[in-house]
């Protein structure tokens, strides 16, 4: 490899990353821009000057703070839950053969195999009558959208999850055994602490899928009280047909929540799902 | 392990529990429950009485599937052949582009961390706000797109319409691809660096090509990961529904003849006609097809995913 | 964490009445749901309420603001479910299918002449509360929209053309506009009309009025059939689409939508657009607050009834009624709130607040309304506004025609094959066949 030849393609390396963020440049420039200057098509103009206020009028025009808040309680909440289920029945398939674990695996695929559209009426309606009928109310609250993002993301992680248990030797857990901790105790205090990569990864990747769900967001949330980004932004998009400024600058808003988890959390996330996938 | 009698071993079970409870609370009822109305005759009429709407057997299947005349049907050949058009490029050019990428990232260079991370960025932008920007970018007149194409580097003469017509095709797949590679190449990189040096040194020795080093050390060892993430972006393709849903969200909500796919045609036609009964069964349909479709794949594949296992 | 401690409240209520005396009456909680028609409608609704519930104050009044978009998804899922809102805002077109569902609670006698009956409000807007072939009346009427065309005095001037001469029919709007095309103002070449293309869902409601005035229809006059393609209905449509052909519509519109023509005509680059009485305010509202009041267009624009067809210059005449919802379970306080908001003074405050017309008589020739002459020159156009028949099937032939219309616009844009007036006659026959097939299957 000539150092030419590999100043070129280091370069390239750059040239491709520098193409693929253009358009998140973009709309980070339109979202400072005032918006008869996008519909004259004058957002490229250098003589402008940025208009942060844009990002206060979504605060105060459009109620996005609560949608900012909704979506970080359901997000957050389906994740740390999720995860959990996931770390349990991952660690099931992966270490033990019972009955039924291969039904459960098959199972776990198909899944995700089933379209939204099949079930989000019948769901609808068995919120409803699990309010209506039972006092427990799920349609337009935290709890019925935490509960669906719960069911809909644990397949997921257990898919990943069981990967990294099945490359944790199993020795260390019979050491600890045999030493008198109890199974579930070797899992908590040798299997969890050496998957905590893989942990941070899958619960990364859960909450990336939460954040990005809408269809489901939007048919079980009618207030503002509880309705999460997606729909906000939707719904907002309608009102405010041909304010690409401030729909930009919701964008880049929406985007910063998971773009702080992913960089905080990269590191693990990025060896995780590396190792996840490669099993 | 070896000591262990048949005796009833309750603790994997109970691992499992929680998440069984879950999946099926949630699956179970409402997929037998979606599989009931795709039964029954379920209009803007008779939607009041959901479960209790008339029974009509097969009818609303026969009707999907046979009666030409019927008005859920409009526009479903176009949505299927989009949908099948649009998962075989996208799949294509992710996994195309993300190996690409990835062995082009497979050195070391200054920043190398930074690039990418970088280059997942794409990814985590949420894919609702990707079709919003996307759908701004492709403006024929303010869009950047165009200023770029037209303006900048003058490849075309004249503004194309990127929203109408079959150009509309491509407004779609950029995005989901700009989307997805990113994270298949961080996979394949993965994969790439868990891949010894002694078979590329011993074909370098023996005078054999980069590109057949390639062909014949570094594709077969993909094999299994490549096979596994095509059948995801698969399904993801074949499901997608929020960027169309938001790039021709506002307004008609009409996508075009070129850029409508299933879930979103599916969806409005539903509401806009309140055809639930036979929305049910289409997708009731599409379900069954993309189970028999992941198990035909998983057995043909099998030997090469799994490995060693 | 929940959105409707109903719970809670319940609880509460139940020991607070323990204390009242029999007589005392007890507190009522209603629901309100409406669409968002002005800039700030949560807060502009408070402001409208506050009579009401200053003389009701057992009464409490939840709002909550629904996009038009969300709204048909969401009221179906009320109807279907049967957990909805005490009083609901419905688009015109709409009355006739939520309540073909059997969502709406149907008004008596009584009731409808509490609120003035028939006579008290526009004739056009009165024929929306019921189906076209059922006297129950389960709405009543509460704004209005017309469409006009608004155009610049200084580009006419300019040009050389009397606003009268150019909108006195077909022939001469087109002449008009092959005049202004192009001509220089403000150191640009403004495009002469302006129109949305197919992302629009307004496609339907900007092409009517031209098909009505040549006297075709979108649908047969027993709303049994598709009549877009008629003879009439085609020339209508091939007259409106030639605009975009020969270059008087720039190509650039097609692919617009209201939104974003209305913008395109505050900074100058359509002379002339159809539109409704909403810009008025925008052009009043500064840019600080998010409006047009110092562009160029604000101090120089006219208005003008559509040109006179074959039979007439018809307008395009909507808006919303509202309506009480069958689930309801405080019908009698929904009734009394369903009745303030479509009452006088009501009406008249609404309209300065959202630049919508009033749908009552008395409340529309209200002085502190006609002192605007703009707005008197809307309530002028009224006289010849129609809307559609109102039959259950009109949301899905709605969007049939939305669809249809929209593969017709690629026709006009020349990305479809070739235009020509056989084409457009062609998507017309297949739009009427699809269009008949939901009509025959929604009955």
């Amino acid at each position: 490899m000539t150092k030419t030849r590999s100043h070129l393609l280091a370069a390239l390396a750059w040239a491709v990353v520098a193409l693929s963020l253009l358009p998140i440049g973009w709309m980070l420039l339109s979202s400072l821009r005032h918006a008869s200057d996008i519909a004259a098509g004058e957002q490229l103009s250098s003589s402008l000057a940025l208009r942060w206020e844009n990002y206060r009028d979504l605060w105060v025009n459009v109620d996005f703070f609560n949608y900012f808040r909704n979506s970080l309680v359901v997000c957050g909440l389906a994740t740390v839950i999720s995860t959990a289920c996931a770390l349990c029945a991952a660690y099931a398939l992966a270490r033990f053969r019972f009955r039924g674990s291969h039904a459960a695996s098959l199972a776990i695929t198909v899944t995700q195999v089933i379209p939204g559209m099949l079930f989000f009426l019948p769901l609808y309606m068995l919120y409803r009558n699990l309010g209506e009928s039972w006092g427990v109310q799920m349609l337009d609250t935290y709890r019925g959208l935490i509960f669906l993002y719960v069911a809909l993301f644990t397949p997921a992680s257990i898919w990943i999850m069981r990967g990294f248990f099945v490359a944790i030797p199993r020795e260390l857990e019979d050491a600890a055994v045999m030493d008198g901790c109890s199974r579930f105790g070797a899992f908590v205090r040798i299997v969890l602490p050496i998957s905590a990569p893989g942990i941070i990864a899958t619960a990364t990747f859960v909450f990336l899928l939460a954040w990005d769900e809408l269809f489901f967001a939007w048919v079980l949330t009618s207030s503002p009280d509880v309705q999460t980004i997606p729909v906000g932004i939707r719904l907002f998009i309608n009102q405010f047909q041909h304010r690409y400024d401030l729909m930009m600058a919701a964008g880049a808003v929406s985007t910063l929540p998971v773009l702080l988890a992913f960089f905080a959390g990269q590191r693990y996330f990025i060896k995780g799902l590396a190792a996840g996938a490669v099993k | 392990m070896a000591m262990r009698k048949k005796r009833f071993d309750a603790f994997p079970y109970l691992l499992l529990l929680p998440a069984a409870l879950l999946m099926l609370a949630v699956n179970l009822t409402p997929i037998v429950q979606g599989f009931t109305m795709s039964l029954l005759k379920l209009n803007q009429f008779t939607l009041g009485q959901y479960l209790d709407a008339p029974f009509v057997g097969l009818d609303n299947y026969r009707r999907v599937l046979f009666d030409a005349d019927n008005p859920l049907r409009h526009g479903l050949g176009l949505a299927l052949r989009n949908t099948a058009l649009f998962t075989l490029t996208v799949s294509v050019l992710a996994i195309g582009i993300g190996l690409a990428v990835a062995l082009l990232m497979n050195r070391d260079f200054a920043g190398k961390g930074i690039a990418r991370t970088l280059l997942l960025l794409p990814w985590i932008v949420p894919s609702y706000v990707v079709g919003t920007l996307w759908g701004f970018m492709w403006q024929r007149d303010v869009g950047i797109v165009n200023v770029v194409l037209v303006d900048w580097l003058h490849l075309l003469s004249e503004r194309p319409f990127w929203l109408l017509g079959s150009n509309s095709f491509w407004a779609i797949v950029i995005p989901t691809v700009w989307r997805a590679w990113p994270v298949m190449m961080l996979i394949f990189l993965a994969a790439l660096q868990s891949i010894p040096e002694e078979p590329y040194e011993a074909a370098t020795i023996d005078g054999v090509s980069r590109w057949k080093q390639f062909l014949h050390i570094t594709l077969p060892l993909l094999k299994p990961v490549i096979v596994i993430q095509l059948m995801f972006q698969i399904i993801d393709n074949v499901y997608s529904y929020n960027i169309v849903s938001m790039m021709f969200g506002q307004g008609a909500g009409y996508p075009g003849e070129w850029a409508d796919l299933l879930m979103p045609m599916l969806t409005r036609q539903s509401f806009n006609y309140w055809l639930f009964g036979q929305g049910a069964a289409v997708s009731f349909i599409t379900m069954t097809l993309m189970l028999v479709f992941v198990g035909a794949w998983l057995k043909a594949f099998r030997r090469s995913m799994t490995g060693d296992d | 964490m929940n959105a409707w401690p109903a719970r809670t409240f319940a609880t509460g209520l139940l020991g607070a009445s323990l204390f009242a005396s029999a007589a005392c009456a007890r507190a009522a909680e209603l629901n309100l749901w409406v669409m968002s028609t002005t800039e700030q409608q949560q807060q502009d609704m408070r402001e409208l309420l506050r009579p009401f519930i200053a003389s009701n104050p057992t009464l409490r009044v939840n709002v909550t603001v629904l996009n038009w978009e969300s709204a048909w998804a969401k009221i179906t899922a009320a109807a279907a479910s049967g957990q909805g809102p005490d009083v609901l805002e419905l688009g015109t077109t709409w009355v006739a299918a939520i309540s073909s569902m059997g969502a709406l609670e149907p008004l008596s006698e009584q009731q409808q002449n509490e609120a003035g009956g028939a006579k008290a409000f526009f004739p056009v807007m009165w024929g929306t509360t019921h189906r076209l072939d059922d006297a129950k009346v389960f709405a009543i009427p509460w704004y209005a929209d017309a469409r006009a065309a608004f155009y610049r005095t200084d580009v006419f001037k300019k040009a050389g053309i009397e606003a009268r001469d150019a909108f006195a029919n077909w022939g001469s709007f087109k002449q008009a506009m092959q005049k202004i095309n192009g001509t220089e103002i403000g150191g640009k070449k403004i495009a002469a009309l302006g129109y949305p293309g197919k992302n629009d869902w307004n496609v339907v409601h900007n092409l009517a009025p031209w098909i009505w005035n040549a006297g075709g229809d979108v649908l047969s006059s027993d709303g049994k059939r598709s009549a877009i393609n008629s003879t009439e209905s085609v020339q209508a449509i091939v007259y409106y689409t030639s605009f975009a052909a020969e270059g008087l519509v720039p190509r650039g519109a097609l692919e617009k939508d209201s939104g974003q023509i209305e913008s395109g005509f505050f900074n100058g680059q359509y002379a002339v657009i159809f539109t409704g009485p909403w810009i008025l305010k925008q052009m009043r509202t500064p840019k600080a607050k998010g409006g047009q009041l110092e562009t160029v267009t604000a101090a120089n624009f006219g208005i003008a009834p559509y040109p006179a067809g074959l039979k007439g210059n018809q307008t395009f005449f909507s808006g919303s009624d509202l309506a009480i919802m069958k689930s309801s379970k405080n019908k009698t306080e929904a009734w009394k709130l369903l009745a303030y908001l479509t009452g006088r003074d009501s009406q008249v405050s609404f309209s300065k607040m959202s630049g919508m017309l009033p749908t009552r008589l008395d409340a529309a020739s209200d002085p502190s309304l006609m002192s605007d002459p703009h707005y008197a020159q809307f309530i002028a156009q009224v006289k010849n506004g129609r809307h559609y028949a109102a039959i259950p099937g009109w949301g899905p032939l709605e969007s049939v025609y939305l669809k249809n219309l929209g593969n017709m616009f690629d026709i006009v844009g020349g990305l479809k094959g070739k235009y020509s007036a056989l084409a457009i006659k062609q998507a017309m026959d297949a739009a009427a066949q699809e269009a008949d097939q939901v009509l025959s299957s929604s009955r």
